[in-house]
């Protein structure tokens, strides 16, 4: 039975909409303070070099110029979001082509840049790595010397020259799986590095109060691990630094990033003003933090029958320069490399490589998408070679309830077989293709909920009307819209009744903020509990106004009522605890999340056509099937689904930052192509009927999930239409092109 | 971004003054405006001035003359794709403009800002590579990602024309009407675009301070008795579906009567410096009954001297096929 809910469950619409649409909203970039500059970097044009001289008389010289910095004009420490290996400038060496090497603040971004053109940098080129492979090798350049010094460097360290993460999952016995196999596969991916392609570049403002305060502006997500983060480099106290609230104009796992701040505040302590530091989309591709290339390799051992019983997985990422911009140092999204399947031995060893290449961050379930477009066209190639349909193929293998995945997860009311299924029914699988060069291609994946740390508090005004306040930023995923239904719904009041404030870092110990399709999950209870919180504090007074006992007063729909049938409005409750306290009545909540009990299943079919003679792939359907908790707002959810598809189609079929040398050479949103509304496929969503989750009125997260199993779909479809498997990603005309060609020798 | 003067002068003399006035200052014409903020905020280029042709008259809009269409420079690329004549007669020319860029685009692009846009080639759009084209001393291509260049006319600089509109315009005879200090010219299309073993640093035949004013077609000759108006076609492979420049394209005309092609034309885009004539699928296709075309052969003599770069080879069978396509498209019963 569904329980009946009055707010959760409604397409309510965004309560910031509206200041979004019209320009009030307020971004970092918004921010403007008395005699505030602006700060500029000059990046380093070559992949590997020894800095000889840096010469910045000239540019100091300039008028409207307050500052000109170098490497060696701040102390030598290192920054990082957990392996602190990134300098703020570049000290002796550069290790990629946009590395910052020198910093100007001046009165305006003009100035600035002009001042950049006058700063002589005299550099001595050093042999480059760029592909990690070689990277690896000890004829490579070692690319961090002083590799063991830095903090948080995993260990035990890897003897691998230039890997910093090598991390291992094993199940099973991985030589034995293979050795009772009756037939052994091995495929190689490739995917490409690719940009978050948020509408809003990364910007900060910095100021120091006249009392050493720092304060700062950034459009960083977690704004408290960014605390940390700073606190770290620039040796302060963090009760000395307040990061302050900003909209975010667009996150996909790219926002939580430190990125200009660090350096932000040394421009601002030597020109002894606020500095302000926006990128543009020409360094945001060329020194971003984008999503790492990956090397997959895949060797999975057969039963004759079709059972997979043995997987190992060697994935390779290419870091670039540094390692600084994943919160874990690796990513954890390689242990996917078995996806959702029945596999008794399972080996996975997973590198993270440093190369002269721009320096890779989070995006949208980092690693997952990179592994799981791997996995799913491994399974299509095996199942092909085997003569077996590649539904019925995944249907045989995957997890059922109660199965171990294979890195030995135990999840709750697994739903692999059901969205499978729902997928394919809905996608007509088994219906004969309309024409020549037509394919479908099936994909799946699973995605949890991260686990964190939220806080909120509810108040209630003499009004009636609540206020929830929490120090979650807004990255324009609906979720303030969300977490006031949820509050809305606990207090039995109409959902436009409760705001939402936006704290700074001192109002709070600490919140993770958004990622990992965590905010429902931690935010979501912690703003539940808050509002619980609160209800019991308000049943408890409206049991005293009503002379009744506390458990004999029921909430319903704004209204307390007594065992006796006598009634008070709950704004009247709150009015006069006002008028009793001489404040509000306000409910509290930490929250800490114990790691989720629940995955979340997705999978798609996509449906494509290819033109043989141009290589062109048009996707004319793409079915999205999600094992998902109740939907706490199907808009909101909605518009994830949908952003999580786009997002994967584009990885698809053609983003990609090219890379010559090190260099990115697609620095405009016109050589990076992002999928436009005329790419977008007619999209079919199926939710599978709500069956529990870790998130509030058993909801579960949704932000990753439809982003992953793209790629693989896609790539299945193209492979069924023209009878080649496309092994590297983007799927381009001139690869498939070529594929066709290959086919026909 | 490099501050510039911004000038909007009210006379085509005024603009035409403006941009060679001393002391030189790097003046650049602005119209849509597309490209050249692009080309300044990419920091390619630093005018000093810019000159706006909006508060120009008669720069503006299709008339029907005498001769056939006389289009003006700052007609909008949106105008173009929806004006009834060209859609009707010059269908290759509405189908290039409405399959360019972005509607967004398209409403402030113009047909001269398009004829004259700048190449894609990512070398020349760098800050960090000081190109051939940007007079610097080397081609990156040479050395680099050839993907999207050009599989013939390169010389030095291995770019491509970007415009959709130019390679229709090549197969309708166009001309090109210009305004300079010395007074006003015409060139044909051809003659319009140079290819880098000209001028390694420009792409059209204009010299500083000419401005282009209008863009002529000439009414399609008749065909005789049993003739139709040549019917002609735009076909372009792209990435994605909007926002993109071709990869190959190709535009053909055909004049046929009594069965019989009386006149064939057919331009390539995407595959070379300046948009590409096929003479030699034109040759063949030339006084052939369309009861007898090839249009896979057609297609095979879409690049007879094609040099491939490395990673390039794919225009090759693309311009063969989009050729192919074309012309059976055209001589479809």
């Amino acid at each position: 039975m569904v329980a009946a809910y009055s707010v959760v469950g409604q397409p309510v619409v965004r309560g910031e909409g509206a200041d979004k649409v019209s320009g009030q909203a307020i971004y970092t970039s918004d921010i403007t303070l008395p005699g505030m500059l602006w700060g500029q970097v000059l990046r380093s044009p070559f992949p590997h070099a020894r800095i000889v001289s840096i010469d910045t008389s000239r540019a100091a010289q300039l008028p409207g110029v307050h500052a000109v910095i170098t490497g060696q004009d701040i102390p030598d420490r290192r920054v990082g979001r957990l392996l602190r290996d990134c300098p703020v400038l570049a000290r002796d060496k550069v290790l990629f082509v946009g590395e910052k090497v020198a910093a100007v603040a001046a009165t305006d971004p003009d100035v600035a840049e002009e001042a950049l053109l006058l700063i002589d940098v005299e550099y001595e080129e050093l042999p480059a790595v760029f592909d990690p492979l070689e990277a690896m090798t000890d004829a490579a350049p070692t690319l961090h010397e002083n590799l063991a010094s830095y903090p948080g460097l995993p260990r035990p360290m890897s003897p691998v020259n230039n890997v910093f993460a090598h991390n291992v999952w094993d199940k099973g016995e991985i030589e034995q799986g293979f050795a009772e196999s009756d037939l052994v596969f091995e495929h190689t991916f490739t995917t490409q590095l690719m940009h978050q392609a948020y509408l809003e570049p990364h910007a900060c403002v910095v100021d120091i109060d006249s009392d050493g305060r720092v304060q700062v502006w950034a459009n960083n997500k977690g704004p408290f691990m960014l605390r940390e983060q700073l606190a770290a480099v620039w040796e302060l106290p963090q009760e000395q630094i307040r990061i302050n609230p900003c909209s975010i104009g667009g996150d996909f796992g790219g926002k939580g990033s430190f990125m200009d701040v660090p350096l932000c505040y040394y421009l601002a302590q030597a020109a002894g003003r606020p500095v302000k530091m926006v990128m543009d989309y020409i360094q945001e591709l060329m020194a971003g933090n984008p999503r790492h290339p990956g090397l997959i390799t895949l060797k999975t051992g057969m039963k004759a029958d079709g059972r997979i019983w043995a997987r190992q997985a060697r994935t390779v990422f290419n870091s670039g320069a540094y390692g600084a911009f994943k919160p874990r140092v690796h990513l954890r999204g390689a242990d996917h490399s078995g996806g959702p399947y029945r596999i008794p031995h399972v080996h996975i060893d997973s590198y993270m490589v440093y190369t002269n290449n721009i320096p890779c961050g989070h995006m949208r379930a980092p690693a997952k998408p990179q592994v799981t477009f791997a996995v799913e066209s491994h399974m299509d190639l095996i199942a092909r070679a085997m003569g077996l349909d590649p539904y019925e193929f995944r249907m045989l293998n995957v997890l059922q309830d109660g199965d171990a995945n294979p890195v030995g997860e135990e999840w709750l009311n697994i739903r692999a077989g059901d969205a499978l299924r729902q997928a394919a029914e809905t996608a007509g699988w088994y219906q004969p293709k309309a024409k020549p060069y037509t394919g479908r291609g099936i994909s799946i994946s699973d995605q949890p909920p991260g686990s964190g740390q939220s806080a909120a508090e509810v108040q209630i005004d003499a009004d009636g009307k609540a206020t929830l306040l929490m120090s979650l930023w807004d990255t324009g995923t609906g979720a303030h819209t969300v977490l006031r239904q949820v509050v809305a719904e606990t207090l039995t009041l109409p959902v436009e009744d409760v705001g939402v404030v936006i704290q700074d870092t001192d109002a709070v110990a600490f919140e993770s903020g958004p990622g990992g399709s965590r905010v429902t999950y931690t935010s979501g209870q912690s703003a539940l509990g808050a509002a619980e919180d609160l209800r019991e504090q308000l049943t408890v007074l409206a049991a005293e106004y009503l002379g009744g006992a506390a458990d004999s007063v029921t909430l319903q729909a704004g209204q307390f009522q007594a065992g006796d049938g006598r009634a008070m409005q709950l704004k009247d409750v709150a009015a006069q605890a006002v008028a009793t306290l001489g404040e509000p009545l306000s409910g509290q909540k930490t929250y800490t999340a114990p790691p989720s009990e629940y995955t979340s299943y997705c999978a798609q079919v996509a449906e494509v056509e290819v033109d043989p003679e141009t290589g062109e792939v048009t996707v004319n359907k793409l079915v999205t099937a999600h094992d998902v908790g109740t939907v706490l707002n199907p808009l909101t959810h909605q518009g994830q689904i949908e952003g999580g598809v786009i997002q994967g189609l584009g990885y698809a079929l053609m983003e990609e930052m090219e890379t010559e040398e090190g260099r990115v050479s697609t620095l405009s949103l016109g050589d990076y192509k992002i999928p436009t509304i005329k790419d977008i496929p007619e999209l079919v969503t199926v939710l599978l009927e709500p069956a529990g989750g870790p998130a509030p009125f058993a909801s579960k997260g949704i932000g990753e999930s439809s982003n992953t199993p793209v790629a693989g779909a896609i790539a299945n479809a193209v492979y069924d239409a023209i009878g080649a498997p496309i092994t590297q990603l983007p799927i381009t005309a001139e690869r498939v092109l070529r594929a066709i060609r290959g086919k026909e020798g | 971004m490099h501050p510039f003067q911004y000038t909007e002068p009210q006379t085509l003399a005024e603009a035409v003054a403006l941009l060679t006035a001393a002391p030189p200052v790097d003046a650049r014409i602005i119209a849509g405006g597309s490209d050249l903020l692009d080309e300044v905020k990419e920091g390619i280029i630093a005018p000093g001035r810019v000159v706006s042709l909006a508060g120009v008259p008669d720069l503006d809009g299709i008339a029907e003359t005498d001769g056939g269409l006389s289009i003006g420079a700052m007609t909008t690329i949106a105008d173009l794709a929806a004006h009834p004549v060209i859609r009707a007669g010059y269908t290759a020319l509405a189908e290039a403009a409405g399959g360019l860029a972005t509607p967004q685009i398209r409403n402030v692009g113009t047909l001269g800002g398009n004829l004259n846009q700048r190449p894609r080639c990512w070398y020349y759009r760098h800050p960090l590579t000081p190109c051939l084209k940007k007079g610097g001393d080397r081609c990156y291509a040479l050395a680099g990602n050839t993907k999207y260049l050009c599989v013939t006319g390169g010389d030095r600089c291995y770019i491509v024309h970007p415009s959709d509109t130019a390679v229709a315009l090549s197969v309708m005879e166009a001309t090109i009407e210009v305004a300079g200090a010395d007074g006003s010219r015409t060139l044909p299309i051809g003659d319009f675009f140079v290819g880098p073993g000209v001028d390694v640093t420009r792409e059209t035949a204009l010299e500083p301070g000419e401005v282009v004013t209008r863009i002529n077609l000439p009414r399609p000759a008749a065909l005789g008795a049993g003739g139709q108006p040549p019917g002609s076609v735009y076909l372009k492979a792209r990435e994605r579906e909007a926002g993109d420049f071709a990869l190959v394209s190709v535009a053909a005309r055909l004049g046929i009567a009594d069965g019989v092609i009386q006149q064939a034309a057919v331009a390539l885009g995407g595959v070379a410096p300046v948009p590409y004539r096929a003479r030699a699928v034109e040759e063949y296709l030339q006084g052939r009954a369309i009861s007898a075309v090839d249009a896979a052969h057609a297609g095979t003599l879409a690049l007879p001297d094609a040099r491939p770069m490395t990673d390039n080879g794919y225009k090759v069978v693309m311009a063969n096929n989009l050729v192919k396509q074309a012309v059976a498209r055209l001589t479809a019963g």
